[in-house]
């Protein structure tokens, strides 16, 4: 176990004692935990690399990464100070932003961890009851999500303890914890409840559909706030003017630290009451009754169930006859060129459809892009009457921001379309006379742009056509080619790898969904750019030329993936 | 003397699959009990329940007098199981492997200790104790399994294909290991598909087809009901629905109109 990770191992244990009372046997958690991150620090070796050299144990570059961006958000954070005229405000839109961020890691890159099934066969023939081996599976979470808590958290930390002092800054660090603790259980909790009422049959194909309904739900509820709370004199306003804010639990915790600071009269003790109730409530709920049954319910899905399944019966079982007519085949044969691509192509487009790991870190961003959509189509509509603010449906921002942050799936797609839990299955892209392995990435790539930006650029041409007449056409062509011309960089910069191929692994989890936002971020710079040649149709048409060219010198780059590159990116 | 595994009218469905359709038995100390039947027979579906890993059967299962359905970590304790196509944690070493098996048994860490040791020894494992297991042979981790299966001395052991894998000596050492526990009093739960082996090794055999146990006996009771011959065609007899050789041929065919074509 490298230092962080003893650290945050022994930090998450402190509340210990509380969890023996309830059942969990401690002795054997603490054992689950510590080589749960003993092996997080060890690297699967994988079809490249040479047998018998472990890779050195430590802290990751992926991992100082994953903290630094983490450190970047909570320096951002600091604006929630400016933002209102007290303390209960400022921190209302802390607690905010810090809720949101880490429910949005938890339904993304850790859900697939609370329902892994790997390792069932070994840890459930043991005597380890439900309780213990959920809640060593919550801890496990707790610890790596730890690295993203803490840099998000030091920089107000410090602002805080500088203004306000000591106390300030203790009872700050306090109610952050409990709000770090609610969420990661409020969050299980959501899943295990699902669980719990579905058959595992019905769960295994509802799971991802759940995630994006989660997702809109938390996001939606995120926005409303920001926007309810949206004013002019963003400097003068306080929260208590809103009476729904109560219900929100940011405020709970905000408005506990504003008692604890004396800001409020002594009903304020109510604050700090519901805060608490809510993170050990939500500990307790989980413990108590939706841990057991648990493991019972991981073993049904794993497919041990399903093995006796009547198949003919299944909804998804490949009729023989209609073989080679599915939309998959169709689009295969439009966008492949040879026998290897098409491979390539279908076996992404099946697998991705079925895997549910794939599925759980995917789906989740068509949630985000929803509420993106909605949010854009509902400001547009305010924003006629409000002479003050850009007019934003009939403004080219508000088309382009439409169709650049529309990627954000695509591009988690192309993030995760190399990870899987199964990777040692593999070796088949290793067995087999493959020349370059580049064909196969290429009809992997292919099908995931049919999958994830097609129907989009369809809706894209469709609406953008309704919405802004034909004269859209150009720069249409343009931000769907840079979109494309995007992508194929991300891959190219990217770990080159066959799909699922390579292991999933803990200590980067927490990194993917900060990754993806800090994609975005690009693609907003490109958006940017785009928005100055807007007008310019001669330009636009050029440079849309200029985009479609490096997109196809692009592809035919990807096409020419070396073993070398596969390789090296394996070892890197 | 009283059975150390009852099964009473035990039934298991999936949805609307019935995979297990009351199934009685009741087998005693020092037995060893030979579990075979074709594909989807149903074995694995007995042995996960048996191990307290599927839930929601109908009938009594009760291991050494204690209701499965009451207290299964109570079962865990006293079953060892060496599950067929187990994964491993490869990236540990079998000492810290077993380490953690033997702490979740809650076992004395000095005792598994020595314990872990000696076996990995036994097998051949002691150069390869502090490797981790990605580099192992199919073999060298099937070794793992078995230790990590016997490592809290169990009074029932249950093998689902334990000799994957295993070099020809190994496998010896296996079959002289499992005679020596059953001498023991230890019960063996053995399922395979090797009938060879099960002919030899058990000295009950038990046939289950379509979730119902079509035999049940000594290796000499179903010569005698079943007319003699070996395991393996007394296994077809009771299982198979079409001619065995029909399929090679078919399988073997199946190239004929390719080749028509060239």
């Amino acid at each position: 176990m490298n230092k962080v990770s003893l650290l945050l191992y022994k930090m998450v244990l402190l509340p210990l004692p509380l969890f023996e009372k309830t059942g969990v046997n401690v002795s054997q958690l603490k054992l689950i935990l510590r080589y749960k991150l003993m092996m997080d620090d060890r690297h699967p070796n994988t079809f490249q690399q040479t047998r018998g050299r472990p890779k050195k144990e430590g802290i990751s570059n992926a991992t100082i990464g994953t903290m630094i961006m983490a450190f970047v958000g909570g320096v951002l954070n600091l604006i929630a100070f400016a933002i209102g005229v007290d303390d209960v405000t400022h921190f209302s839109i802390f607690y905010l932003a810090f809720l949101f961020l880490l429910a949005s890691i938890l339904i993304t890159d850790f859900t697939s961890v609370l329902i892994d099934v790997r390792d069932n066969i070994i840890l459930l023939p043991r005597p380890v009851n439900d309780r213990t081996i959920l809640m060593a599976k919550l801890m496990h979470i707790a610890v790596h999500l730890s690295r993203v808590i803490i840099p998000l958290t030091v920089p107000v930390l410090i602002f805080v303890l500088w203004n306000k002092g000591i106390w300030a800054g203790l009872s700050f660090l306090f109610l952050t914890s409990l709000a770090a603790l609610f969420a990661i259980f409020l969050i299980n909790a959501a899943y295990l409840l699902v669980l719990k009422i579905m058959s595992p049959e019905k769960f295994k194909s509802f799971i991802a559909w759940f995630q994006i309904g989660f997702v809109i739900f938390i996001y939606g509820g995120y926005q409303f706030f920001l926007k309810a709370t949206d004013r002019q004199d963003f400097q003068q306003f306080s929260i208590d003017e809103y009476p729904f804010a109560k219900f929100f639990p940011p405020y709970w915790f905000a408005a506990a630290w504003s008692w604890m600071n004396g800001q409020l009269d002594s009903m304020g003790i109510i604050w700090l009451v519901t805060s608490i109730a809510a993170s050990l409530g939500s500990i307790w709920v989980v413990v108590k009754f939706l841990a057991p049954a648990f493991n019972a319910r991981l073993i049904m899905i794993q497919g041990s169930g399903s093995e006796s399944i009547d198949l003919s019966k299944m909804k998804d079982t490949i009729d023989l006859k209609k073989r080679g007519q599915g939309i998959d085949d169709f689009l295969a044969k439009l966008v492949t060129r040879n026998a290897a691509e098409r491979a390539g192509f279908l076996f992404s487009w099946r697998w991705t459809g079925r895997n549910r790991g794939f599925r759980m870190r995917v789906y989740p961003t068509v949630g985000y892009v929803i509420v993106w959509i909605i949010l854009i189509i509902v400001r547009g509509g305010g924003s006629n009457t409000d002479q003050e603010s850009p007019n934003f449906s009939n403004s080219a921002y508000g088309f382009l921001v439409f169709m650049y942050i529309t990627s954000f799936i695509i591009i988690n797609a192309i993030q995760n379309i190399h990870l899987a839990d199964e990777f040692k299955s593999s070796w088949i892209f290793y067995s087999n006379p493959i020349k370059r392995p580049g064909i196969i990435i290429r009809g992997s790539f292919k099908s995931m742009l049919c999958k994830f930006y097609l129907p989009l650029a369809i809706i894209l041409v469709v609406g953008g056509i309704a919405w802004k007449g034909w004269g859209i056409i150009p720069n249409l062509v343009l931000g769907l080619s840079n979109q494309l011309v995007i992508c194929s960089i991300i891959l190219l910069l990217g770990k080159k790898a066959f799909p699922a191929s390579r292991p999933t692994e803990m200590n980067d989890r927490s990194g993917n969904f900060l990754r993806g936002l800090m994609m975005l971020v690009l693609i907003g710079m490109a958006a940017v750019l785009h928005y100055f040649v807007y007008k310019f149709v001669a330009v636009v048409l050029l440079l849309s030329v200029l985009s479609m060219l490096a997109g196809w010198l692009l592809m035919r780059r990807i096409g020419n993936i070396s073993w070398a590159e596969v390789n090296k990116s394996a070892s890197d | 003397m009283e059975p150390i595994i009852l099964m009473e009218h035990l039934h298991k469905s999936y949805g609307n699959k019935q995979v297990l359709k009351d199934i009685n038995l009741k087998i005693y100390p020092g037995q060893v009990i030979g579990y075979i039947g074709p594909n989807g027979a149903g074995k694995s579906t007995t042995v996960k329940i048996l191990c307290g890993l599927l839930s929601g059967f109908e009938g009594n299962v009760t291991v050494k007098g204690i209701d499965l359905r009451q207290d299964p970590l109570g079962v865990k304790r006293i079953v060892g199981y060496v599950p067929e196509l187990a994964d491993l944690y490869e990236v540990l070493t079998p000492v810290e492997f077993l380490e953690l098996i033997a702490g979740l048994h809650e076992l004395d860490p000095a005792i598994a200790s020595e314990r872990i040791v000696k076996m990995l020894t036994a097998f051949g494992l002691e150069q390869n104790m502090l490797q981790r297991m990605d580099t192992f042979s199919k073999g060298m981790r099937q070794k793992v399994l078995l230790i990590s299966g016997l490592l809290h001395d169990p009074d029932i052991l249950i093998l689902d294909e334990p000799l994957s894998g295993l070099d020809a000596n190994s496998v010896i050492i296996v079959k002289e290991l499992i005679s020596q526990l059953a001498a023991q009093g230890k019960t063996i739960f053995y399922c395979s598909h090797m009938m060879d082996v099960v002919e030899k090794v058990c000295d009950r055999i038990i046939l289950i087809n379509q979730g119902t146990i079509v035999a049940d006996g000594s290796f000499e009771m179903l010569q005698e009901s079943l007319g003699k011959g070996s395991l393996e065609n007394i296994f077809a007899q009771l299982t198979a629905e079409v001619s065995l050789q029909g399929v090679a041929s078919s399988l073997v065919s199946a190239f004929q109109k390719n080749r028509d074509d060239e």
